[in-house]
C-alpha cells in the first residue's frame, strides 16, 4: 500500500543514466541519490526507485526483468539499474539524514517506491547522505537486454 | 625507453641522472651542514625525497616524479646511497609506468563519457575537463579514479582507499571544487569521518585533505 515502509531485507532498483555510472570502477554518481523534485510534481516524495520484491514469487533476475517491463521509463541500452538493500540505505544515511524507503505506487507502475527524507534543495548533509547511499549499490543490471535473452 | 645512471666523482659526490629525475648524493660532515643543505634544497624544489647515511656521511636528494605523500616519510636513512638510489629508481620506474597507465585509462574514460554525454544530451564542460586534467597532472595518481558526469556537465571523480575511505571531487566551471569526503569505515557508522562542501581553490582542498588524512587516498 502507498506509504508502506519497505522492509530492511528487501531491495530497490534505481535507474542510472550511462553518464552516472563508471562500471569499471563501480562508481555511481552521488547525484543519482539526490532528490530533485520537479516544481509541477506535487506527489513526488523522494528519489524514485523500483521495489524488486514487489514481484514476489519470482527469482531475483526475473524480478529485475519485470521491473524493466513495468517501470515506464524509456530505457537506453547504455543505462543501468543499481540494486540496493533497503536496510543498508537506512543504516548508511542515518548519521546525517533520517531517510526511509517507502512504497509509492502510481497507475501503471505498482512497484514504484521512493527514498524519502531528503530536503527539496540539496545541502551538504544531503550530498553526504547521497554519497553514503551511492556506496550501497550492490549490483548493476543492464537496463535493457539483448533481444535473444528476453 | 627509460634510463638511469649513477656516477661517482673523485670528490665523493654521486651524480644521478634519469629520464624523469635527477639528483645527487653529497658528502656532509656535520648535522648542521646537512640541515642547511636540506633547507636550501627544500626551498628550490618540489617533491623532494631525502635520505642520508647513518653517520650523516651522505645526503642524497632526488627530485622524483612521485609525489611526496606516497613516499612519506620524506626522510630515509640509508646505509649505501648508491644502493638506495638504485632501489629508488626501480620504484620510480614502476610508479611512472602505473601513472602512465592510469593517465591512458583516464583519457579512455573521458572519451567514453563524452559520447555518453552526447547521447544523454548533457552539455560537456571543457573547463571542468581541463580542471580535472590539471588536477590529475599535479597528483599523478597510479590508479584512475571513478569518473562520472552529473547533469550539470561538471565532471566528478571518486577515489577509494583500502579502508573504505572515499573522496569525491567535482570540478566546477568556476574553478571551485565540490567535495564529499568519507573517512575509513568504522564499526560505529556515526563515528566515520565525513565532510562536504565547496573549496574555493585547489590549495584549500589539498590542505583540508591533508589535515584529515585523506590526501594519500587521492595521490595513491
Amino acid at each position: 500500500m502507498k506509504g508502506d515502509r519497505i522492509q530492511d531485507t528487501d531491495h530497490v532498483l534505481r535507474h542510472l543514466k550511462s553518464t552516472w555510472v563508471d562500471p569499471e570502477t563501480r562508481t555511481v554518481a552521488l547525484e543519482a541519490f539526490i532528490w530533485a523534485p520537479k516544481p509541477d510534481a506535487i506527489d513526488d516524495i523522494g528519489v524514485s526507485v523500483g521495489w524488486r520484491e514487489f514481484f514476489v514469487d519470482n527469482p531475483p533476475e526475473k524480478q529485475v526483468d519485470l521491473f524493466r517491463q513495468s517501470c515506464g521509463l524509456q530505457l537506453k541500452a547504455s543505462a543501468r539499474f543499481g540494486e540496493l538493500n533497503c536496510g543498508r540505505i537506512r543504516a548508511a544515511a542515518r548519521p546525517v539524514l533520517q531517510v526511509d524507503v517507502v512504497h509509492d505506487p502510481y497507475p501503471g507502475t505498482d512497484c514504484h517506491s521512493a527514498i524519502t527524507g531528503f530536503p527539496a534543495v540539496a545541502d551538504d548533509n544531503a550530498r553526504t547522505a547521497a554519497a553514503l547511499i551511492a556506496e550501497c549499490v550492490e549490483a548493476l543490471h543492464p537496463a535493457t537486454l539483448p533481444p535473444a535473452t528476453k | 625507453m627509460l634510463s638511469s645512471a649513477a656516477t661517482t666523482t673523485d670528490r665523493g659526490h654521486i651524480h644521478l641522472e634519469g629520464d624523469h629525475y635527477s639528483g645527487s648524493a653529497r658528502r656532509v660532515d656535520t648535522s648542521r651542514q646537512a640541515e642547511r643543505l636540506i633547507e636550501a634544497i627544500s626551498r628550490s624544489a618540489k617533491n623532494i625525497v631525502v635520505s642520508y647515511g647513518p653517520a650523516l656521511k651522505y645526503l642524497t636528494v632526488w627530485e622524483p616524479p612521485i609525489s611526496r605523500e606516497q613516499n612519506a616519510p620524506a626522510w630515509r636513512v640509508v646505509d649505501d646511497p648508491m644502493d638506495a638510489s638504485a632501489r629508488y629508481w626501480q620504484q620510480v620506474k614502476i610508479a611512472i609506468k602505473r601513472q602512465d597507465l592510469a593517465q591512458a585509462a583516464v583519457n579512455s574514460r573521458l572519451s567514453q563519457l563524452k559520447m555518453a554525454a552526447a547521447e544523454e544530451g548533457v552539455i560537456w564542460s571543457t573547463e571542468s575537463e581541463e580542471f580535472l586534467r590539471q588536477f590529475l597532472r599535479q597528483f599523478r595518481p597510479t590508479e584512475r579514479p571513478g569518473i562520472v558526469l552529473p547533469d550539470s556537465g561538471e565532471l566528478s571523480a571518486t577515489w577509494r582507499g583500502a579502508r573504505g575511505e572515499a573522496v569525491t571531487l567535482q570540478f566546477k566551471r568556476s574553478g571551485e571544487i565540490g567535495y564529499v569526503m568519507l573517512g575509513a569505515v568504522t564499526p560505529d557508522a556515526a563515528a566515520r569521518y565525513r565532510s562536504a562542501g565547496v573549496a574555493p581553490r585547489q590549495e584549500v582542498l589539498t590542505a583540508h585533505l591533508r589535515a584529515v588524512g585523506l590526501l594519500g587516498v587521492v595521490t595513491a
